[in-house]
């Protein structure tokens, strides 16, 4: 028998069925202030400044510097061949907050900013509206960067915040002139050390600062035998667990969904671990010498190991603070709830007589540095061996928010959270830092990437112009041997490589 | 800071360069200012025949003595930072005895020998020529400042 449905219950079922569409808009009872929707996962991306991934245990390195990291990334995806685009802050954290690589971005100096006509292309303005956008650095330079976005961010945190004693001046001035206050205040009138602009009043300043110094190290000599960490650059000194303190407390407060950029500068030198860490890697352990490189210094072996040693213990007197940050988001609740991805600008070299990253090298371990990205609820670890750049976290990040990939973006969806990289994919390092920023980059070293293939151009060096270097990651990680004139794709990538450097080392408007 | 300005250059544009130098020489104004304040002060807490009385050329001698000590003092800034908490605290009660020192020992010489007060002031008179340089300059680069601001 044919079951009959009256006009009554059809149309009342039409009108419940075509009302669905809009029940599911109706906004849910928690939105934030940003409007967007609490479902949406916070981004907390933790920057560490000069942390290289050869010397993180997560890496397999030697000496056991990170448990903590190494906790984290249990449930975290691990990117074991990421690099930056840069081997120094500026343009690496350039190229990070607008997916491009540092010659389209051009903060190619230390005290360089990304041109005007690119300005609109970043992260911040890319992800504007959808959260709340919290941004602190203790790295001067990458904060002259976030100046460049300060309308975007909700909240932004000067260097000096959390510290113990110190402070800069240009942030105190008004937003549009922290970047001629850091030039004129900072680096000139009250520059650090040297001869001051300022004849008298700059003297009060170094004796104020110094007076607060000496009453903190009095109470703090046991816990900084060797004196207390200082933000590279000013005069403002900090305890790291105060400054995990404070994080906390902000992260905490902010309302959600929330997006927090961190860039902590440990454990860039000066490595100043505190005495629970000092002399535990004390160990003897030198690592393989490798000969001198004719763009590096002559630095002893045995002062590079002695650098390293404090590195190393920098590195751990951070992981452990590190970890007490994420126990403390852990017990809020934050971590089931927010993307966490720790990474780093650039690396460290302890290597060929060259210490730091102050160099025109480009070896692996000063650019390739550790990512690690926790998903809300991830439960097991993966590994990732692609080959990833930091221009690929911007499209990353609109991908955790919803937001499609921008076409303007050099970079890619990494591997793992939702797209797959092609294995052939290059990526591209660049050191200029000795050009104009407009003007034709006449002095560079600029490496391309390939697979396991690295070739690496130096142009403009008096003595080593117009060289170049061939490596075979896979088979020569140590990058000992260059293979430029015996691999068979060395040639071809020369081709590419020129072709591209033609391009882009044009001056730009 | 000179040293520095052909990176300027390439990293910045010729107008964010002149917000640089005209913050730079506001601050060199205020400071000015300041220590103009401080001789001023000490010209009316102090007797007469130790400041007020020759004032012009006192202050000269003293702003000379005093800046060529504060630029020796510049190069060798690293010191400061080696001093311990007992130095730190009387180094400057002992520069400020020194500066009392320099005031009544310039009074004494400046008194006691009145061609060379005359020779001091006279100098002082004609260096006033720079006024016309620097304080429109300062006033020029505070004004740039606030345009550049409002513009």
């Amino acid at each position: 028998m044919k079951s009959q449905i009256s006009r009554r219950e059809f149309l009342k079922a039409a009108a419940t069925f075509g009302m669905l569409p809009w029940i599911n808009r109706i906004p849910d009872s928690q939105t934030s202030a940003t409007g967007a929707s609490s479902e949406q996962p916070n981004i907390i991306l933790i920057l560490f400044d000069a942390l290289s991934a050869f010397n993180l245990s997560l890496y397999g390195y030697q000496r056991e510097t990170s448990p903590n990291i190494d906790r984290f990334a249990s449930k975290a995806t691990v990117y074991h061949n990421h690099h930056s685009a840069a081997n120094f802050t500026t343009p690496s954290t350039a190229s990070l907050f607008t997916s491009m690589y540092p010659w389209d971005h051009r903060a190619v100096t230390l005290t360089g900013n990304i041109l005007e006509p690119v300005l609109p292309y970043n992260l911040f303005r890319l992800l504007n509206g959808k959260f709340f956008q919290l941004a602190f650095t203790q790295n001067v330079y990458a904060d002259m960067l976030l100046y460049q976005f300060h309308r975007y961010l909700d909240q932004h945190y000067p260097p000096d915040s959390f510290s113990l004693v110190g402070n800069t001046i240009y942030n105190k001035l008004p937003d549009e002139d922290a970047i001629f206050g850091l030039k004129g205040f900072d680096q000139f009138l009250f520059r650090r050390e040297e001869a001051h602009g300022s004849l008298f009043l700059s003297i009060l300043n170094d004796l104020n600062t110094v007076l607060g110094l000496r009453l903190s190290e009095s109470e703090l000599m046991e816990l900084h035998p060797h004196g207390i960490p200082r933000l590279a650059n000013t005069d403002v000194y900090f305890l790291m667990s105060q400054v995990m303190d404070g994080l906390f407390e902000i992260i905490n407060n902010s309302p959600q969904p929330f997006f927090s950029y961190i860039h902590l500068l440990p454990p860039h030198s000066p490595y100043m671990p505190t005495s629970q860490f000092l002399d535990t890697f004390d160990d003897g352990w030198s690592p393989q010498q490798k000969k001198y490189h004719k763009l590096g210094t002559r630095v002893p072996q045995a002062k590079i190991n002695f650098f390293r040693q404090r590195y190393d213990e920098f590195i751990a007197n951070l992981d452990f603070e590190f970890g007490q940050l994420l126990g403390k988001l852990e017990g809020q609740g934050l971590l089931q709830n927010s993307y966490v991805i720790l990474t780093s600008d650039h690396g460290e070299m302890f290597e060929r007589g060259t210490h730091g990253h102050s160099t025109p090298l480009v070896f692996e371990p000063v650019i390739r540095i550790p990512l690690i990205i926790s998903a809300p609820g991830q439960a097991e670890r993966k590994d990732v061996y692609q080959l990833t750049s930091n221009v690929d976290i911007l499209p990353t990040l609109a991908q955790f928010s919803g937001l499609p990939e921008p076409e303007w973006s050099e970079g890619v969806i990494l591997p793992g959270m939702g797209s797959e990289t092609d294995i052939e994919r290059d990526i591209w390092v660049l050191e200029a830092k000795k050009n104009h920023t407009r003007g034709t980059l006449d002095k560079a070293t600029i490496a391309m990437i390939r697979g396991q293939n690295k070739l690496v151009y130096y142009h403009g060096y008096k003595h080593y112009h117009d060289k170049y270097e061939f490596y075979d990651l896979r088979n020569d990680p140590g990058e000992l041997e260059n293979l430029y004139h015996s691999h068979p794709e060395a040639k071809q990538m020369q081709f590419e490589l020129d072709a591209r450097y033609a391009r882009v080392s044009q001056p730009v408007k | 800071m000179f040293y520095f300005v052909p990176s300027w250059l390439g990293d910045y544009k010729l107008s964010d360069a002149l917000v640089i130098c005209a913050y730079v020489v506001v601050f060199a104004l205020l400071e000015s200012l300041v220590m103009l304040g401080i001789f001023l002060i000490s010209a009316t807490v102090l007797p007469a025949k130790f400041f007020r009385k020759e004032f012009s050329a006192q202050g000269s001698v003293l702003a000379v003595i005093l800046g060529a000590g504060a630029y020796l003092l510049q190069r060798k800034m690293k010191i400061i930072y080696t001093l311990n908490l007992q130095e730190i605290t009387a180094y400057p009660l002992v520069i400020l005895a020194l500066i009392f020192g320099l005031i009544f020992i310039s009074a004494f010489i400046l008194n006691r020998l009145p061609e060379f007060t005359r020779f001091i002031t006279s100098l002082a008179d004609r260096f006033t020529v720079f006024l016309y340089i620097y304080i429109p300059l300062s006033l020029v680069s505070l004004g740039y400042i606030f345009l550049y601001r409002f513009l």
